[in-house]
Parts: C-alpha cells; structure tokens; sequence
C-alpha cells in the first residue's frame, strides 16, 4: 500500500528505501527525520532505549504536540501491522493502481514486504498487459 | 486465501462503511482491504479507520516522513497489507 | 511515576473538547486521565485514538471480562506499567478478580478455570507479540470453531490497537495518577 498524498509529494520508492535501510548514513535525511526513523525503529525493536536522554533528544527537533503525534502514530502501526501481518491480506490496489484479486495481489507483490523496486512494480505492470492481451484475444 | 473472509466493495457499498470506502478508493490509503477485513463489524472497522486517518494524515509533522515509518514498520512487521 | 511527556494540564483538556473522554475515564477506569492528557498535545489525537480503544475494549460482543483479562496480559507483556496496572470497574464490577487476571497471564492453557475459547483467545493475544508467525490459517480456523469471524476481529483490533498504546505508554514510563489499583 502506498499513499497517493506522499506519492504526490514527491515521495519515491527509491526515498522510502534509503529511509528504511540507510537513514543513519544518508544525506537525503535531516537530524530531526533521523531522529524520528530512529524513534519508530526502537519502539519496534527495543522501546526499553527510549528514554528520557532520547525524547530530551528528540526535543531538540520537533514539539512536544508532534513527539505525542509521532509516538502515537509509531504505536498505532507497531500493534497494527503485527495483527494484519496475521492475516495473510494483500493490498486491494496494484503498485500501477488498478484493483485487483487477493490472488494477483499476492502474485505482484511477493510473500514477503519489500521493496517494490525488487519486482512488484514490474510484476504489476507484466501482470495489466497480459491480462488487456487476454481481453483483446 | 486471508485467514478471515473479506468483504467484496460491492458488499461494503451496502454497509454504513460505504462512505469511508469511497474515500479510500479515492486515497488508496488505507487501502480498502482495511474495511474488507474489519469490515464484519462496522462500528470498530469505522473507530479503527478513524484513529488510522488521524494518526496518519493529521498534524504537523511531515506526511512524508510518516509514510517511510508506516512502511518501514510494516516491513519490521512482515506484513504484506 | 511522572510521565517523560508531560499530561496538559485538566482545564486546557476539557477547553479542548475533551470533556467526555474524561469523564469515560472516570467511568470505566481505563485509561485513566493521564493517557489523553498526554495525547492531548497533538489536537484530535485523544478523541480518535480513546474512542477506538473503548469501542474495542468495553464494547462489541466478546466478554467484557474477557478482553480485560487480555489487556493486562498484554500490557505485561509491553512492560508497561501504566496499563498494567489499571482496572476496568466495569470487568471488576461484574466480578473479575486479581487471581483470575493474574491466571490468564500465567499458565491459561493448563489452567482448567478457563473454556477452551477463553484459552484460544489468550493464546491469540499472548502469540501476537512473541511468536506472531504462530497465528496461521490453522489457528485462526480453531478460532473460528469458537468466535465468529466479527468477534476475531474485535479481539484483534483490541489487541492491535491496545498493544501499540501499550508500547507507547510504556515509554512515557508512568504508572496511573491514582497509583496501582490492582
């Protein structure tokens, strides 16, 4: 799933991946976004590290109203993502915006959450001319 | 295939969630498999999708920068939704 | 125990509208006042995030009692002091006591006390957050034996959405205003 606000933002696959796998070492990030990618991965992994030197830490970057926003936010989805996780759903939305089945969604975007730069926009797109092939013949 | 049924959009037009439907085929986020799945109770399915929106496209830090975080979680999470 | 993220102070909440929050707060006891004065920062966030988590929690068809005994099971598990320790009146009204709480955080599955749907949802919420990948087709069609689809999914949702809170909370390292009321 993907939001077309942050898509129309100028947001890109390629952005998300740096954010995910290399924002400690990137230069596409600014202290205060490290510091928040840094927040929702310890509260992930290891919330016992966040503690009252990183939230004087984080309060260097942003508000106290958006330190709430963000905790609040990292929360909902740190419970969320682990229960539809359970679920073994896909996205009803192709990466090329067309709606699909549970079953061409699975095909498209993989076992497994990653990148949709490892297949999934291709598969999406091989997956939409096929099927017009099949429409037209 | 998930391991509880989803509603079809059709079956979703029908229920009280039909407006919040709409906004997420319009959006795309959340997806519309979020009330597919929650759907079978309508009044959480809609609680959810509210605290969700708020959370999520409210406030002043960077939508963005929420968007990397929601999808680097879901990653963490293995979640494939 | 002072929250790292201090609450706002009572009357900025109440001018904020969150007047009825409070006062379901003082009803049900959980939360307490202290969680949406802390969310109570960010505007909105208290009335959408509170009024999720009591639609799950002290609403739907799944027993009250039930989801409350996997709320405190829950927050041990997030090692939150703050949820773990407060007490919904209405579960404790209607006769829920601290050994039974404390057996649904203990050895449920053995425990003869608890039905084997009681056992299947403590296991649905003691799996979510330790081994997750245990929640399968198979488990979910047990499940299915037991509660409706919609009763999964309130059970879901509450743990879900309790649990993100929970780890949240967790980091404000608080415990309740009025202290322990277990």
């Amino acid at each position: 799933m993907r939001s077309a606000s942050a898509k129309r933002n100028g947001l890109t696959e390629e952005l998300i991946d740096e954010g995910i796998d290399h924002y400690r070492e990137s230069t596409a990030f600014t202290e205060a976004e490290k510091a928040a990618l840094e927040y929702s991965e310890l509260m992930q992994f290891s919330p016992e590290k966040i503690d009252h030197a990183f939230y004087d830490r984080l309060r260097k970057h942003f508000t106290e109203a958006e330190i709430v926003e963000l905790g609040a936010f990292i929360g909902f989805n740190v419970g969320y993502h682990t229960f539809f996780r359970t679920l073994d759903f896909y996205p009803m939305f192709s990466p090329d915006g067309r709606l699909v089945s549970q079953e061409e969604s699975a095909r498209i975007y993989g076992t497994r959450p990653v990148s949709h730069l490892h297949g999934a926009l291709a598969r999406a797109v091989a997956e939409a001319g096929q099927q017009s092939e099949e429409g037209a013949g | 295939m998930s391991n509880i049924s989803m509603l079809e959009i059709d079956q979703l037009m029908d229920t009280t969630l039909a407006p919040l439907v709409r906004k997420c085929l319009k959006h795309r986020a959340p997806d519309p498999a979020f009330h597919a799945i929650q759907g079978h109770n309508e009044q959480l399915s809609r609680a959810m999708y509210n605290a969700w929106g708020t959370v999520f496209n409210t406030g002043t830090v960077d939508h963005n920068l929420k968007e990397i975080i929601r999808i680097q979680l879901s990653r963490a999470a293995d979640c494939n939704y | 125990m002072m929250s790292i993220i201090e609450p706002i102070d009572r009357d900025v909440a109440v001018g904020q509208g969150l007047g009825d929050i409070l006062g379901i707060c003082e009803e049900l006891g959980v939360s307490d006042e202290l969680f949406p004065r802390i969310l109570g920062h960010a505007p909105g966030y208290a009335e959408a995030i509170c009024d999720a988590m009591y639609q799950a929690h002290a609403l739907g068809n799944v027993d009250h009692k039930l989801k409350e005994i996997i709320r405190i099971q829950l927050a041990r598990t997030a090692h939150d002091p703050y949820f773990a320790n407060l007490r919904s009146k209405r579960a404790i009204g209607a006769g829920l006591d601290e050994d039974r709480i404390d057996a649904g955080s203990g050895d449920f599955e053995n425990d003869p006390q608890f039905s084997a749907a009681e056992k299947w949802a403590l296991r649905y919420s003691y799996l979510m957050y330790r081994q997750p990948e245990k929640i399968d087709q198979a488990f979910y069609d047990e499940g299915k034996e037991h509660f409706t689809e919609a009763q999964i999914m309130e059970l879901g949702g509450m743990i879900a959405l309790h649990y993100g809170m929970q780890v949240f909370m967790r980091t404000m390292q608080a415990g309740p205003m009025r202290g322990p009321q277990s």
